[in-house]
């Protein structure tokens, strides 16, 4: 019996020690008067931007402050001149908390569908994915919004399969928005395929227009 | 002892003959609850389409018998509209791309076209013969999908199994016979954004003749500034605009570009990205990445550009700018940049716009001047800025427009004012989020 319970008790601790760091994350922030690494990036981050002119130095002044107050305005955050989580998160100092505004809502499910469907392929392969989808909105022959071109039946296997519903990573939320931005690598194609894994006939008669890594993409 | 362990394993054998049975059942009656639920889904879905279809050809059939103005306007939004529910339907069937998107198409074009017909009758314009006999014609084949779903739906389909089954197909099988690919539809005569000239429109701004790859290998070295022998083969693409692909190095980074096969231009190039935060740049840090991306346009020969709306994501700057000509920003033409903000470096270009757009214009004949333009917004709107821009409508066509930009009630606004007519063209609403502007 007390054998069992040693490892019981180990991984209660460890899941006590997990609980706790996982709490002490959030509660870190910047303000006048801090130093260090942290503080350095921020600076940093804030220069490249345009908000901070002042050196890169790790010391939170005057200075770091008005740009933290500047940034904070431009972006909509409560104006405190103190980078907390919202704000450090914005910064790229503190990891992102998911989720999106609503205006990102087509941004997101095109990024979860490229996450599903091409997951390892070239960053390249993954705009193609997004795009796809784009040109269906925009054609006659399919449904007019993006959530009705992905959840079409049998258009997409990941809806099916259920990975359509995983978190999407940042490649895969760049790709969706280089696609709605109108960059489009498959030239226009309408369809895609991966030649190991389809015996679709109707999908491999169609024109090609180009492969990219592991997809054929066509016409 | 012999016993007991017999005993046990007796005990625990009966055990997991009965846990297994019960989960059995349980997982089956799951199953089957699971598979009723979709089912009564799709048949909703199915029962509505006909529902929808039924209603459309009634309104079709209205149109074809209607006369006054006001009536058959009202009559072909209401058209309209009924697609849109009608296609919605369709869309939420279990049945494939491949025997549904004919009915797609038809109900698609169906709707834009009689939308084209409103706006030709409210702006002033009157129906043809031709759009009369497309009407009538329209309605014939509407009453023919009614009668094929109808038979579908007397002869039990969507039976007991209809729908549900079809769900737990392999994905590569066809689901049911809801299959539409042999049917006949009319050919529509008309220019809207579904209609046949629009999605068959080709490249107006490619010019010049095919060239080899050799050529285009030239190009691609002296628009990035890198030695030709060191650019590798990236496959070609032969899509809208049929293109050679290069990719290489430079300045450590990987990158690609593609150049059209006919005329030997730029269709894209992108550099592989540094990554970065997802923030808006301070105003005066937006000037330098747009002088930086107009500075690049104009080296590549594009000439002058006017900046328009920005996103900025993984460190980067998505620029929009738009060429002049005439102090007429041109937008048909839109090129996109991606700059990145640290360095203020271009890493990527789009050119799609252009290559499909750009041609020689005449954008004279103006004959509505600011000051009677700005006499027809609305009351209350508080303008910021006004210029010329050539925008592009739904129909592939170009109108040149006096552009105001302003707010009313604490919304942004991006108004269009026809510089030859006087009317009204578009109204953009402008969003501005994290990422920066966005219009709808």
């Amino acid at each position: 019996m007390y054998k069992i319970r040693k490892p019981l008790a180990v991984l209660l601790m460890l899941l006590a020690v997990l609980f706790c760091c996982a709490a002490a994350i959030p509660a870190a922030s910047y303000r006048m008067g801090s130093s260090g690494d942290a503080v350095r990036e921020i600076q940093r981050r804030l220069k490249d931007w345009g908000y901070y002119k002042g050196n890169v130095d790790g010391y939170y002044g005057a200075l770091t402050q008005d740009a933290v107050i500047a940034f904070q305005k431009k972006h909509g955050i409560a104006v405190d001149g103190v980078v907390g989580a919202q704000t450090a998160e914005k910064l790229g100092v503190a990891p992102p908390s998911g989720g999106g505004s609503s205006s990102d809502k087509d941004v997101y499910l095109l990024a979860r569908l490229v996450h599903g469907e091409a997951r390892g392929e070239p960053y390249k392969g993954k705009v193609a994915v997004a795009a796809v989808v784009l040109n269906r909105v925009e054609s006659s022959l399919f449904p007019n919004s993006i959530a009705k071109v992905i959840y079409q039946s049998g258009a997409f296997s990941v809806v099916s399969d259920g990975q359509i519903n995983l978190s999407p990573d940042q490649e895969s939320l760049r790709a969706a928005r280089d696609a709605l931005n109108g960059w489009d690598p498959s030239g226009g194609a309408l369809f895609y395929y991966n030649p190991a894994k389809t015996s679709n006939k109707y999908i491999r008669s169609r024109p090609v227009i180009l492969t990219i890594a592991n997809h054929v993409f066509c016409k | 002892m012999k016993r007991i362990y017999k005993t046990m394993a007796a005990v625990t054998a009966g055990l997991l003959i009965v846990g297994l049975t019960v989960s059995t059942i349980v997982f089956h009656s799951q199953k089957e609850s699971l598979k009723n639920q979709l089912g009564a889904v799709y048949t909703k879905a199915f029962e509505q389409l006909l529902t929808d279809v039924d209603s459309l050809k009634a309104k079709l059939y209205k149109l074809n018998a209607s006369s006054g103005t006001g009536q058959y306007t009202m009559l072909l939004m209401d058209v309209w509209r009924q697609t849109g529910d009608t296609e919605s339907s369709l869309s939420a069937l279990p049945v494939s791309y491949a025997g549904t998107s004919t009915l797609t198409q038809f109900i698609n074009r169906t709707g834009d076209y009689c939308r084209y017909l409103s706006e030709k009758l409210t702006s002033g314009g009157t129906l043809t013969q031709d759009d009369y006999n497309q009407i009538r014609q329209l309605a014939v084949s509407c009453g023919e999908v009614y009668d094929e779903l109808g038979t579908l739906y007397t002869t039990g389909y969507p039976d007991e199994n209809g729908f549900a089954e079809d769900v737990f197909l392999a994905s590569d099988e066809e689901a049911g016979n809801l299959d539409f690919s042999n049917q006949q539809f009319p050919r529509l005569i008309y220019d809207g954004p579904f209609s046949e000239s629009t999605e068959n429109k080709q490249p107006e701004g490619l010019g010049g003749f095919e060239v080899a790859r050799e050529q285009a290998a030239r190009t691609a070295a002296e628009f990035l500034g890198v030695d030709a022998g060191t650019l590798a083969d990236a496959g070609e693409q032969n899509g809208l605009i049929p293109c050679y692909g290069f990719s290489g190095v430079r300045d450590g980074k990987s990158f690609e570009i593609s150049i059209s096969k006919q005329g030997g231009q730029v269709l894209w190039y992108m550099c592989e990205s540094c990554g970065g935060i997802s923030a808006i740049p301070t105003d005066e840090k937006y000037a330098e990445l747009t002088a930086s991306a107009r500075q690049f346009l104009t080296q590549k020969g594009y000439g002058q550009t006017a900046a328009s709306y920005a996103q900025f994501y993984d460190g980067m700057a998505v620029i929009n700018l738009a060429p002049v000509q005439d102090g007429i920003v041109l937008y048909p033409d839109l090129i996109k940049v991606w700059v990145d903000i640290p360095s203020a470096a271009v890493v990527g270009m789009d050119a799609q716009n252009y290559l499909m757009s750009h041609k020689a214009r005449d954008l004279n004949g103006l004959t509505v001047p600011e000051d009677e333009a700005r006499q027809t917004l609305t009351a209350g709107i508080e303008i910021k800025g006004v210029r010329l821009a050539l925008i592009p409508t739904d129909t592939n066509e170009e109108k040149v427009c006096w552009e105001y930009t302003g707010s009313k009630d604490g919304q942004d606004y991006i108004i269009y004012i026809d510089a030859r007519t006087g009317a009204q063209e578009d109204i953009f609403v402008i969003q501005h989020t994290n990422n920066g502007t966005l219009v709808m």
